[in-house]
């Protein structure tokens, strides 16, 4: 299932954006700083829903995107195997 | 050089423990994960035998923050690689002198504790996993549990915050399976909780303490639940007479923002305050990132989480020294997205990973020059 990345701006002057967003079971990322709103990872179904809920969802990117490139970034196998092998020889 | 995967990190240990064992402990924690991994510390001491004021060290608490063990490898591999040749650590724009590195290791126990979620790490960094994961994995039907909200302090959220501040989405907490923030179904019920808990039970004399986390660029200190102030002792996490009324922030311009602030001792708020900034220098020394030296509380409201309750313990029963502990948030916000932000391209990460290990030296040489120049409380 696609989840996206999003700026979620809540449409009612009463309730937060982050309210809004966890109503919906967004994650909410609050460490990312944007004005008037708040980042949150959303699926297609719940944008929809946020959407009905009257607030505003920009929609960044697909979380999927780069992730290729990213996972490329982990460690394969054990790098260490060969000091670990040096010294139960020891 | 890419991160360090869960296995690689455990293997470090070993290699760490097993090329030094004149002066490194290799610790096993006692709970073993929801996926039955065994999670190792290394503690590295001059003296094995006699218990220093101790700095215990901890990442890889949340699974997407990749790089948080990566950091304490590389402290744990530099520290021992210098005490063991009598020589200084030389970072881009910071070094240890060699007769730091030996107060370090003659002063102080240091117990480096890097994959303290190994099973959150395998699923984040699993091509089949997910990789904004950040909770242990807890099988259903409960799922997956935030462990830095796990912890016992103002662990009942609800008794304690103010409904206001919780429906308005200001306290990263949760009670609802399956989000993010969930604090579990009781507080320490997860292994991963109780494993650093034990840690710090383990050393009495525990001192310092940094729980390494992404992103932000800040240095965290107590308290988390609301503003800090120190003049009305009454105003503390202990009293029911101020259950529901925490966590209305000034930040946040709420109007009743003022009728409760977290007590802090003042003493301990300069302490905590002037280490930190020491910290926060010598990882601009590196790269020349400023990260910036606040409470928790500034960065959002939370309960449950690991510098609060083991700053607490000292305000709940006196006779134990005071734990000076800071969460450090690694890293930048980064335009290609939240990916990236909580895992920077492996190139940046590495000067990262220089950046905070600094820090960390000097938070411990920072320690000890206050230990010996005057009675820290
Ligand atoms: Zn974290």
């Amino acid at each position: 299932m696609a989840r996206y990345q999003v700026t979620v701006v809540s449409g009612d002057p009463s309730r937060t954006a982050a309210e809004v967003a966890a109503d919906v079971g967004a994650e909410v990322i609050r460490k990312m700083r944007v004005a008037d709103g708040v980042t949150a990872l959303a699926t297609d179904e719940q944008i929809d829903a946020l959407t009905a809920a009257g607030a505003t969802v920009h929609r960044h990117r697909d979380l999927a995107e780069g992730r290729a490139e990213r996972l490329a970034d982990v460690g394969e196998g054990d790098r260490y195997a060969e000091a670990l092998r040096r010294l139960a020889g020891r | 050089m890419p991160y360090l995967n869960v296995v690689e990190v455990e293997s470090a240990l070993q290699v760490v423990a097993g090329t030094h064992p004149e002066f490194t402990e290799l610790v096993t924690l006692p709970h073993r994960t929801w996926e039955n991994r065994v999670c190792r510390a290394v503690r590295v001491a001059s003296d094995l035998a006699t218990a220093r004021p101790t700095v215990v060290l901890f990442s890889g608490v949340h699974a997407r923050e990749w790089g948080g063990p990566d950091i304490l490898v590389s402290f744990l591999e530099r520290l021992t690689a210098a005490a063991a040749a009598g020589t200084g650590i030389s970072l881009p724009g910071y070094t240890v002198s060699a007769a730091d590195v030996e107060r370090i290791t003659t002063g102080l126990d240091v117990v480096v504790f890097p994959q303290a979620n190994p099973d959150g790490r395998a699923h984040s960094m699993h091509p089949d996993g997910d990789e904004l994961w950040r909770t242990n994995r807890r099988p259903l039907p409960v799922g997956g549990v935030d462990v830095n909200r796990n912890y016992d302090w103002l662990w009942d959220f609800r008794r304690h915050f103010d409904p206001r501040a919780l429906a308005r989405g200001e306290v990263s907490v949760s009670d609802v399976r399956g989000q993010d923030t969930y604090h579990g179904p009781g507080p320490f019920s997860e292994p991963e909780t109780r494993n650093v808990a034990w840690l710090l039970d383990r050393h009495p004399t525990a001192r310092f303490l940094a729980d390494v986390h992404s992103f932000s660029e800040l240095i965290l200190h107590p308290w988390g639940d609301d503003d800090n102030q120190s003049t009305e002792p009454a105003q503390n996490f202990r009293n029911p007479a101020f259950d529901r009324r925490r966590g209305l922030l000034a930040q946040n311009g709420h109007p009743d923002a003022r009728r409760y602030g977290e007590y802090l001792d003042p003493t301990h708020r300069r302490h905590l305050v002037e280490i930190g900034e020491r910290v926060r220098d010598a990882v601009a020394s590196v790269n020349g990132r400023r990260y910036t030296v606040q409470q928790g509380a500034q960065l959002y409201g939370t309960s449950g989480t690991s510098d609060d309750w083991a700053f607490a313990r000292h305000v709940l029963d006196p006779a134990r020294p005071v734990v000076y502990p800071y969460t450090i948030e690694f890293g930048r916000e980064r335009p290609e997205g939240v990916a990236a932000s909580f895992h920077p391209p492996y190139a940046e990460m590495a000067r990262i990973i220089d950046e905070v290990v600094a820090g960390l030296l000097e938070m411990s040489l920072a320690g000890l020059d206050r230990l010996a120049a005057e009675q820290l409380p």
